[in-house]
């Protein structure tokens, strides 16, 4: 957390958006852009879905690892609705019932949640969302696919020894619908979490921010507040710093990451006073974490700089 | 603009900065799997630093799309000596269709790109990441320091303060990991 030795040239502000009313909690939030496009967000396009509502399914099988005392249906029912009770973002869903088939496809058009694909994830790796969209990022088709080999529980009350079904869907519905993970350590879309941890459930004030830029709804985003800037280090621009919109008492609010000349933009901010500073993505989210801004940018992460506070 | 006092400011930066490092120590990724060193080692049947030469996209007969990345070996702390090695990664776009799929969490290599690597088996020749972006470290050069990669402290307590480390560092303390697990 500290600058190492370098000239700090990033840019960092207070800035005043509105001093009437205090922010309330929030984190980061980054939308899934596609590849090579500079900036593209992957998201469906309500309008051509029938009543607004993406539709999903969810396979009947559904492995031994998973345990709990309510059924799988209910807790991804639960998680779909996390984000439908968003109150400025207009993204619905559509239950369209069980499903046989336990594996993805990219092409059959059904949204489909499985909790016992045959496939592998990986070592440790718990849960996976597989977005496929056209050339011009409209979404067409997501599958999550949970991890047969992890403890999962259903059950409402945390279980300390099993990873909370819930949360994991809530984080792997945020994917659905474009959402990328977030810079900063908590929050439904930071992509660390723990056996027991519940937190997710809920998304916070960073997930609604960027889940109402992709889908806006009662009037967001235009009574909120924006803070645009550029980042340079010895003249150079800072690709995939964090930057931090963080409440002058103390809670961060949202951050977003800079593009490879250096801007960043945070939209969505509720009226408040600011603190903003950049931050290397150094751990535990690193510039892997978002592989998605390398693939859409085609820009290299900058390193060699630390944080710097205005 | 508002010039805000350094009281307010300092309140709000250790605040901030207790906000950031309230982080469990043992964090597992929810589409990730963070792991320690010790325990990506074991996992991994390779260690190396790569770059990458090629990567093809395929799409398989029941919907999936998926790449083959090839990585040519410039330095091995774990593994049998190959030159090169095969990678599954998820996602990639399909020219002729149009399509791109994208797995959030899971990096997708572009030639010229080197990557400390954790591997595993995966199909035949063909190895997969360990833990999606956790066993794909970036390699950058960095004036002075040479090759280093990105840390994260859920690597383990000699990470903690995160940053950069030298590549040759961590290719040699694996070494050290798998050795201590041959005897």
């Amino acid at each position: 957390m500290t600058a190492r030795g370098v000239r700090p040239v990033l840019v960092a502000a207070v800035l005043l958006l509105a001093a009437l009313a205090t922010a309330s909690h929030a984190f980061a939030y980054a939308f899934l852009y596609l590849g090579s496009s500079n900036g593209v967000p992957r998201r469906w396009d309500l309008a051509s879905l029938p009543g607004g509502r993406v539709p999903w399914q969810i396979s009947t099988a559904v492995g031994g690892n998973v345990i709990g005392n309510r059924a799988p249906i209910d807790v991804l029912t639960e998680a779909f609705s996390a984000w439908e009770s968003l109150d400025t973002c207009a993204i619905r869903f559509a239950f369209q019932g069980t499903r046989d088939e336990r594996e993805r496809n990219a092409f059959d058009r059904v949204n489909l949640v499985t909790l016992g694909a045959s496939e592998s994830l990986g070592t440790g790796v718990l849960a996976a969302a597989f977005l496929s969209s056209d050339g011009a990022g409209v979404l067409n088709d997501v599958d999550i696919v949970f991890a047969s080999n992890v403890p999962y529980t259903t059950s409402a009350a945390p279980e300390p020894d099993a990873y909370d079904l819930q949360s994991i869907a809530t984080h792997e519905i945020g994917h659905l619908l474009g959402l990328e993970h977030s810079g900063l350590a908590r929050g439904t879309m930071a992509p660390f979490s723990d056996r027991g941890d519940v937190y997710q459930r809920t998304p916070h004030e960073d997930d609604r921010i960027g889940g109402s830029l992709l889908y806006p709804d009662g009037g967001f985003p235009a009574l909120g507040g924006s803070r645009a800037g550029r980042l340079t280090l010895a003249g150079s621009p800072v690709f995939l710093a964090n930057v931090v919109a963080a409440d002058i008492d103390g809670p961060i609010v949202a951050s977003a990451f800079s593009r490879p000349d250096g801007s960043y933009v945070i939209d969505g901010l509720p009226p408040g006073v600011y603190l903003v500073y950049a931050e290397p993505l150094d751990g535990p989210v690193l510039p892997a974490n978002v592989g998605g801004f390398r693939s859409a940018f085609g820009a290299t992460p900058t390193t060699g700089y630390g944080t710097f506070f205005h | 603009m508002l010039r805000v006092g350094r009281v307010a400011a300092r309140r709000a930066l250790v605040a901030t900065l207790a906000m950031l490092l309230a982080v469990p120590g043992t964090a597992r990724a929810l589409t990730l799997a963070a792991m320690p060193l010790e325990e990506m080692t074991r996992a991994a049947s390779v260690v190396v630093r790569g770059r990458c030469v090629d990567r093809q996209v395929t799409r398989s007969a029941t919907g999936r799309i998926e790449s083959l990345a090839r990585f040519e070996v410039l330095e091995e702390a774990k593994g049998e000596g190959a030159r090169v090695v095969t990678v599954r990664q998820l996602g990639g776009r399909l020219e002729g269709d149009g399509v791109e799929l994208v797995v959030p969490g899971a990096p997708l290599s572009e030639p010229g790109d080197e990557a400390l690597l954790f591997l595993e088996p995966h199909d035949g020749e063909v190895l997969t990441v360990v833990g999606l972006a956790l066993g794909y470290m970036p390699v950058a050069v960095l004036p002075g320091s040479g090759a280093v990669v990105r840390v994260s402290r859920v690597l383990g307590a000699d990470y903690a303060s995160g940053g950069v480390r030298p590549v040759g560092d961590l290719l040699q303390r694996v070494r050290e990991i798998d050795g201590l697990r041959r005897r």
